[in-house]
């Protein structure tokens, strides 16, 4: 082992050495004070983001060979994905102490699902990305059905594991075939040795591979037609924990996807076939916007809502991705102009924000109204104004309006679709668009419009920590669209780096 | 980081736009108190400042009207330099008389908005405030994209202000309203982005005009792309048939909201059509300018028809704002010197003109509580300022001299008649329909018998009168020195025919 490889791993030690110190805090602290065990992960966690900012420039050949990398792309998605913690955690505060049974566990098994991430985000091998595919998956599961009182939970957490462990295992078997046709595990490897041995033609076996690798992570992205759990499992879990997977969980799984698609499905050799699994991409992700918005149209149910609605953003990322795949197959050197995957991250940059948001927020209407139907909510803006500010625009940044990073990111995607001849796909994009503004605008209006049903309010304030969540996430819903230049750039130089 | 190509420029439009935001900060600061006038009064002072600071650029900007460079007064920064999208806002003699109209408007509308916005104030008046930010900037970028982005964020007040503080069908006529209007941007988007890969030089307006791209493709993607953009602009106008989302939106707003609304709302369509469509694609709108035309007729006459059978006070003035449209559309599809500058003038003319109108029913139904025209009658005797004042309007509506409408109409039809002779004759119903809807309008509420359930209603209180001698004294300045406008409006239409001949 070399120095120089620790410094590279260094956030990720950070944040196990908080998870080891708060899991055996966590035994000695009384139930009431489990916020202590929060604050710890929470710790860990800045600590390790500011060690990532750090090692921005570090850079190294020396890798553990192959199998966790530090590069510009998994330095970014790394960044994202942490933040994703640090807002989860930071809204949970609340939450895991007034509905969850176990308190301290549920802090830092966020903590290590957002470390399963981040080795997601660094592997360049794919036992690594199975690793921390489990070690994010896993410890969802049981996040799922933390809440032991609600039998609906438990329903939630039963289906998320067995759709999971099935996914997983499809995934598994995908790589095992990869890896039976090329011998090796690592990525760029067995891109570049398919790439040999297809000589352009599509095998059947490699065929069969990639199918079941996309189909596992697929079901991470929630993605059609891999989505049928996910509604179920946002309504049963609680809300931050849904916020972890709709946000957190959906960016570890885009880094493998834009991973895997340029080193294996579109290795040197393959240039051919990039272009039909760009089609099927394509396929999915108006599938995924299609059946997402539409689907959210008659919701009634703040979280069924939102799990509609992340399923179709998932499918607008997409949209980035294919836009990626062509324009490479087009312009193999150029990354200058319109990038696909730039577009795709950062639109999940805005994303993390406007969706923690959206939920943070309304899980304070929620925990106020004692329900998460959305004519329960109703008129509650009156009594949290500030509130129902950032909630309703990070619901306007979702739906894709402006001034918030929604626009210009959707704009961007769009772009990118169109300058790789997927003017059809834009063209869905688009009106997927206009049809998300309508349920979007329910929300709002319920808030907003509608006369207060529930007499009951719990006016007991919901912290600062979903206070500093969705400051933070106001922040970066305006921030990443007025300096949407300089972030371009940073994202641009990590996609550089893939 | 702004750049100011001219030397007067010591005033900045960003300026204009920033400081609604900054009112809007600190009515967000005011602490919990719902029921303190402080919004209203931090509405006012921001409105009136920004009023006050376009009014000196307007002056600024005279003496150098008909220049060379068009575009004085500009601010720009490259946004996202990747996608050649720059933040570039600035005043030409297009947008200068709609920029002056709507911190006008904003101000008297804020004074009008003293009881409405007693109801969450710091919310009314913050949205208030950020709807002024938007429309400067939908009147004043240059740039496409983000012509579109203020395009988009003038929505978010407007459906509050709608949803919140409206009538019974407050929400229906908001949903429609955002409905329709998004919708028809998507035609707009699809433009732009078409735009944006077929000329390649961005979204600057100023350099996809000079590329000269556009002029080379087919007619039919030229129609095409025409035809985008027109959708988004002809929702907004409205023109029939997709107009019909505006009675519903006006009856249910409140009147300051009605105001702006019909006073600047409806401008934005004629904007961006004049700006955008004839701009961008003159050999289309040539091609196009007969339908253009037959379709502003239709406006006119069919809305002045609609007009005239309306039960309720607010929807004759909506339906006649739909037929006033007509005009303009009429105008700028005549596509000469006059004309231009007719339905320029028109545009001017009527937000000032329907802002009278408006406030005129407000005053009423603040007293009455109705607008049902049958249930009202015989009001001369209980308000006879309000009485006068509404015939004033009237006559000011009607298009009689002494007035700016009348300029505009007569500007207008002259012009027209040069291009469209007939269609300009049919057209000339509405004036006649305008004057019989009106005046029965005025007959069918303040004359008649006097009606027992009215007496004791009080006249106009001193902010009422002071909100229609304001718009009074504007609508006959401008009636009868028609050039203040006309100086300022003539180069940039001079500009524009150069551009279509």
């Amino acid at each position: 082992m070399h120095e120089k490889d620790l410094i590279m791993i260094f956030p990720e030690l950070l944040l196990i050495a908080a998870i080891f110190i708060a899991t055996v805090a966590d035994l000695f602290i009384r139930k009431e004070n489990k916020s202590a065990v929060g604050y710890m992960v929470l710790l860990g966690m800045i600590g390790a983001m500011a060690a990532l900012i750090g090692i921005k420039d570090y850079s190294t050949t020396f890798t553990y060979a192959g199998t966790f990398e530090h590069t510009g792309y998994s330095w970014w998605f790394r960044i994202m994905i942490l933040a994703g913690g640090i807002l989860t955690i930071m809204m949970s505060f609340v939450y895991a102490q007034e509905r969850q049974s176990k308190p301290g566990e549920f802090f830092y098994l966020i903590a290590i699902a957002t470390l399963g991430g981040m080795v997601m985000a660094g592997s360049g091998n794919m036992i690594t990305v199975f690793l921390g595919l489990e070690m994010l998956s896993i410890t969802s599961y049981v996040l799922v059905g933390m809440q032991r009182e609600k039998a609906f939970a438990a329903e939630a957490s039963f289906k998320y594991m067995l759709y999971g462990a099935v996914s997983s295992a499809v995934m598994l078997f995908g790589f095992a075939i990869i890896f039976g046709m090329t011998g090796t595990l690592d990525l760029a490897e067995a891109g570049a040795q398919l790439g040999g041995l297809l000589q352009g033609d599509a095998s059947p076996a490699a065929t069969m591979a990639m199918i079941m690798v996309l189909g596992g992570l697929g079901y991470k992205l929630a993605v059609v037609p891999f989505h049928q759990w996910c509604p179920d499992v946002y309504h049963g879990a609680s809300y931050p924990v849904t916020a972890f997977l709709s946000v957190v969980s959906k960016i570890a799984g885009f880094a493998i996807i834009i991973r895997l698609v340029d080193y294996v499905f579109m290795g040197s050799g393959l240039e051919a076939l990039a272009a039909q699994w760009a089609l099927a991409f394509a396929v999915i992700a108006a599938a995924s916007m299609i059946l997402g918005n539409v689907a959210a149209l008659p919701q009634t149910n703040v979280k069924r809502l939102l799990a509609y609605s992340s399923i179709s953003h998932g499918g607008y990322v997409l949209l980035g991705i294919v836009a990626f795949m062509s324009l490479r197959e087009a312009a193999p050197s150029n990354i200058a102009f319109l990038d696909g995957a730039t577009s795709a991250v950062y639109y999940l940059f805005g994303y993390l924000f406007m969706n923690i948001g959206a939920f943070a927020g309304l899980m304070h209407f929620s925990r106020m109204a004692g329900s998460s139907e959305i004519k329960d909510i109703a008129g509650l803006a009156k009594k949290s104004p500030a509130v129902a500010f950032v909630t309703a625009s990070c619901l306007v940044s979702l739906a894709g309006l402006p001034p918030f990073i929604g626009f210009l990111a959707k704009f961007y995607l769009f772009g990118a679709a169109v300058q790789s001849g997927y003017l059809w796909l834009a063209l869905v994009g688009l009106v997927m668009s206009i049809v998300s503004l309508y349920y979007y605008a329910k929300v709002i209006k319920a808030l907003y419009f509608d006369e207060q049903t529930v007499t009951d309010i719990n006016t007991t304030p919901s912290g600062a920590g979903v206070t500093s969540t969705l400051a933070f996430s106001f922040a970066g819903i305006l921030v990443s669209m007025f300096l949407a230049a300089p972030l371009i750039e940073i994202i641009r130089w990590s996609m550089e780096r893939l | 980081m702004f750049v100011n190509p001219t030397e007067l420029n010591t005033l900045s439009i960003t300026a204009l736009m920033v400081i609604p935001l900054i009112g809007v900060l600190i009515i967000a600061l005011q602490g919990k108190s719902e029921n303190t006038k402080a919004p209203h009064y931090i509405a006012a002072a921001t409105t009136f400042t920004v009023f006050v600071l376009s009014l000196v650029m307007a002056f600024n900007y005279w003496p150098y009207a008909g220049g060379d460079n068009q575009y004085l007064f500009r601010d720009t920064w490259d946004w996202v330099p990747y996608l050649n999208f720059s933040y570039d806002v600035a005043v030409d003699g297009l947008s200068l008389p709609m920029v002056v109209l709507t911190t006008f408007l904003l101000f008297i509308c804020s004074l009008a908005s003293w009881n409405v916005g007693d109801k969450q104030p710091k919310l009314y008046f913050a949205l208030f405030l950020f709807l002024e930010t938007a429309l400067i900037g939908v009147f004043t970028s240059v740039d496409m994209l983000l012509f579109f982005i203020f395009w988009e964020l003038e929505l978010i007040p407007m459906y509050f202000l709608i949803g919140i503080w409206g009538g019974a069908r407050r929400e229906y006529a908001s949903t429609k309203f955002i409905l329709y209007t998004v919708l028809a941007s998507a035609g707009m988007f699809i433009s732009l982005l078409a735009i944006y890969f077929l000329a390649g030089v961005g979204f600057s307006y100023e350099s996809v005009v000079a590329s000269g791209v556009l002029r080379e493709l087919s007619m039919l993607v030229q129609v095409l792309l025409f035809a985008g953009f027109f959708l988004c602009f002809a929702v907004k106008l409205p023109v029939v048939p997709l107009h019909t989302w505006l009675p519903d939106a006006h009856v249910e707003a409140p009147t300051p909201v009605s105001v702006l609304l019909a006073g600047v709302l409806l401008k934005m369509g004629a904007y961006g059509l004049f700006r955008f469509n004839f701009g961008l694609f003159p050999e289309a709108t040539q091609y196009l300018a007969t339908t253009l035309a037959v379709l502003g007729v239709i406006n006119i006459v069919y809305g002045a028809m609609l007009a005239l059978a309306q039960t309720d006070m607010k929807k004759v003035i909506a339906y006649s704002s739909v037929s006033h449209m007509g005009f303009i559309l009429l105008g700028l599809a005549s596509l000469n010197h006059m004309a231009f500058n007719g339905g320029i003038l028109q545009m001017f003319a009527h937000g000032t003109i329907t802002a009278m109108m408006f406030l005129m029913v407000g005053v009423i139904y603040d007293r009455a509580h109705t607008r049902e025209i049958a249930k009202l009658g015989g009001l001369a005797q209980q308000m006879p300022m309000a009485s006068s004042l509404f015939l004033i309007t009237s006559f000011a509506a009607v298009g009689v001299p002494g007035f700016n409408g009348f300029i505009a109409e007569v500007l207008t039809f002259v012009g027209a008649f040069q291009s469209f002779p007939v269609l300009t004759i049919i057209a000339a119903l509405g004036i006649v329909l305008s004057a019989a809807y009106m005046l029965w309008l005025q007959e069918r509420v303040f004359y008649g018998p006097r009606k027992a359930v009215w007496n004791g209603l009080k006249d106009m209180n001193g902010l009422e009168k002071f909100n229609m001698f304001a718009c009074l004294f504007v609508v006959m300045l401008t009636g009868i020195l028609p050039f203040l406008i006309l100086d300022i409006i003539n180069p940039a239409t001079v500009q524009l025919l150069g551009l279509l001949g």
